[in-house]
């Protein structure tokens, strides 16, 4: 059972996050059931309380018990409910386990009800009573504490940097550093998602290939270089602002004119479009996730690409931050149309792509796995349909997800961010 | 004298637990959305959130459920023919004319089909059924009567017209109450959907 200390928390979480939005969102659901179909766990796994609005209904009759006129003094009537222990584990099972926050029924939506915000909602409400899957918890956690996700060292960031640096000295026979660091009055901050640095670090030595071959003044920040931010997942506000605020000061320290972000599809959303809301302060600097750039150092030659290197069926997967929910749908098919022969759509794409699955934070709560790739099967269909040979995206969440799924299901096509693609056909040194 | 009275004590609770509604929504502090460089222009995305209602095509949903979209378009047309029925009858029954007389029943029979499609699709389909309450069947049930009454009335059989301004009464307090007020809510949501998405440059 909930203490009413429990219970008077997670309701005062409701009422802060009660905005004009969110009570719109509550009232406007006719139940008419159009947005069953826009979701990947009902179409994947075809259970009835995984559509949308049963999902949504879990706040939204709790909401109806202290906000709706019949709700409060007619509950059964309005399907309204006392936010007791069985409501709060299927709130949680509903907010942590069947819903990544992808946003696609909210497209598909009539009313313009917004489903996302209210799961947020649901989450944020659950943190506040420690109802939160313990491995998002420790995403966070351990952010707070060592300024990045995976808990590296200084001194291990440096080394890492450090021996990249040479390796692209090497490939590019070049002097370095390739990968400035602390370099003040460059133009561009760069940051990183955390698993570059500890597991991944072909994906960063791709972005630091490009960025050298077009001649931009950049550099990383040793004070901040992590740019996920989980706390966006948890709606964990004060830990996301805290997260936001150290970007904004790395960037700040360095004078910097831009801000760029390595392919990550929640650290775009939360630093582009979220963290000036947190903040409640504008950027002295421009914010980009790295598609944006690498598209216009293309269309401004300043990058030139030999798409016979990437001669297999390549198809793209629209991560739902960075795309339906942040804006960056065309610019991932330029690049593509210029670096790979062969570029094949997944039908329905951008606004309307589905969820890999990954998304929400879900990579994070191992609890939901099974399910997690269940519900990838509608995505699994789609890239299969594809015959692609390669599936491009822009997330790490949703390339972790995708390498899982293209494994499960045996699509046999490996998983690669944008700009390895990209990296693997420049042509370099420039022909003469 | 029934008619009257239907729209002159309903109406004006109507509109006072309207405004009541607004003013409890408007109340809540809008959420905060300020990031610099928006994408997009918010007039564009707003205006065309908004009309997505008439253009079906630019859902994916109702482009793949365009029955549905259609049953949506027939159903709210009798309900609006219904209610500017009870006032024409109340206040103008000249207006009707033999032709308009049959064009407001051939409206008010489909949109009976099309509401009556719509409740056995919640009663009979289990990913309807978890989403629905009472207040779901039942603001349905009470259309679909109030549509009824409205064609008995149309008819011109006498019993049918006092059952019709009983249940429109009733509608009018009811409505507020119940789901049927979505449609008070219709222009915030959409726009808010709008605001927030086309200045992330995703919807234009």
């Amino acid at each position: 059972m909930p203490s009413s200390e429990e219970t008077a928390t997670a309701l005062r979480v409701l009422a802060q996050h009660l905005t004009r939005q969110l009570e719109a969102s509550m009232h406007a659901c006719t139940h008419c059931g159009l947005c069953n179909d826009a979701c990947h766990y009902y179409l994947s796994i075809g259970e009835p309380d995984l559509v949308p609005t049963y999902k949504a209904d879990r706040l939204r009759n709790v909401w109806k018990r202290n906000y709706d006129w019949l709700g409060r003094i007619w509950p059964w009537y309005v399907g309204a409910r006392q936010l007791d222990e069985e409501v709060i584990r299927e709130l949680a099972d509903t907010a942590w386990g069947s819903c990544t926050m992808c946003g696609r029924c909210v497209f598909n939506c009539p009313m313009g009800v917004d489903t996302r915000l209210i799961i947020s909602t649901a989450r944020a409400m659950l943190t506040a009573i420690g109802r939160i899957p313990e491995g998002l918890q420790k995403a966070i956690a351990t952010h707070l504490e060592a300024r990045n996700n995976m808990g590296v060292s200084d001194s291990d960031f440096r080394d890492t940097i450090e021996w990249l640096d040479e390796q692209l000295c090497d490939e590019l026979e070049v002097e370095g550093p390739v990968i400035p660091l602390d370099k003040q009055g460059a133009r561009v901050m760069y940051l990183v998602n955390a698993r570059e640095v500890k597991f991944s670090p072909l994906t960063l030595m791709a972005a630091a290939k490009i960025m050298f071959v077009a001649g931009e003044s950049w550099t990383m920040s040793t004070d901040y270089w992590d740019v996920t931010n989980y706390a966006f997942f948890s709606g964990d506000d004060v830990a996301a602002r805290q997260i936001g605020l150290w970007a904004l000061e790395a960037a700040t320290k360095l004078g910097v004119q831009e801000v760029w972000m390595s392919e990550c599809g929640h650290g775009y959303n939360a630093l582009r479009w979220e963290a000036e809301n947190w903040l409640g302060q504008v950027f002295p600097f421009r914010v980009c996730g790295f598609v944006e750039p690498m598209a216009e150092y293309i269309r401004d030659g300043r990058i030139t690409l030999d798409p016979t290197r990437n001669s297999v069926p390549v198809t793209y997967h629209d991560p739902c931050n960075q795309g339906r929910k942040g804006g960056i749908l065309e610019e991932p098919r330029y690049i593509l149309s210029k670096a790979v022969i062969d570029f094949r759509e997944m039908l329905p794409n951008r606004q309307n792509s589905y969820c890999c699955g990954g998304g929400g934070g879900m990579l994070a709560m191992t609890e939901f796995s099974q399910r997690r790739i269940a519900a990838a099967k509608i995505k699994a269909d789609q890239i299969r349909a594809t015959e692609a040979k390669i599936v491009a995206t822009s997330c790490h969440n949703c390339l972790d997800q995708l390498t899982e799924v293209s494994r499960k299901y045996k699509l046999g096509a490996p998983v690669k961010n944008l700009c390895e693609l990209v990296a693997d056909a420049i042509i370099w040194p420039p022909k003469l | 004298m029934l008619q009257h009275l239907t729209h002159e004590i309903g109406t004006p609770i109507l509109v006072l637990l309207y405004l009541l509604r607004l003013i409890v929504l408007l109340r809540r502090r809008p959420a905060r959305d300020i990031a610099s460089n928006p994408k997009g222009e918010l007039w564009r995305g707003t205006v065309n959130a908004l009309i997505t209602i008439v253009a079906p095509w630019k859902l994916a949903s109702t482009r793949k459920h365009w029955t549905r979209y259609v049953e949506f378009a027939v159903f709210h047309l009798g309900v609006f023919a219904n209610i500017a029925l009870s006032f024409v009858l109340a206040y103008a029954p000249g207006l009707l004319s033999v032709s308009v007389r049959r064009l407001v029943l051939v409206v008010l029979a489909a949109s009976l089909v099309a509401g009556g499609l719509r409740l056995y699709r919640r009663a009979n389909r289990p990913e309807m059924r978890v989403i629905s309450s009472p207040d779901d069947y039942i603001a349905l049930a009470m259309v679909l009567l109030f549509l009824l009454t409205g064609t008995m009335s149309l008819l011109g059989w006498g019993p049918g017209t006092i059952a019709y301004f009983v249940i429109a009464g009733l509608f009018l307090v009811y409505e507020p109450f119940s789901k049927i007020r979505h449609y008070i809510y219709y222009p915030f949501a959409r726009y808010f959907f709008g605001a927030t998405f086309a200045r992330r440059g995703v919807i234009d």
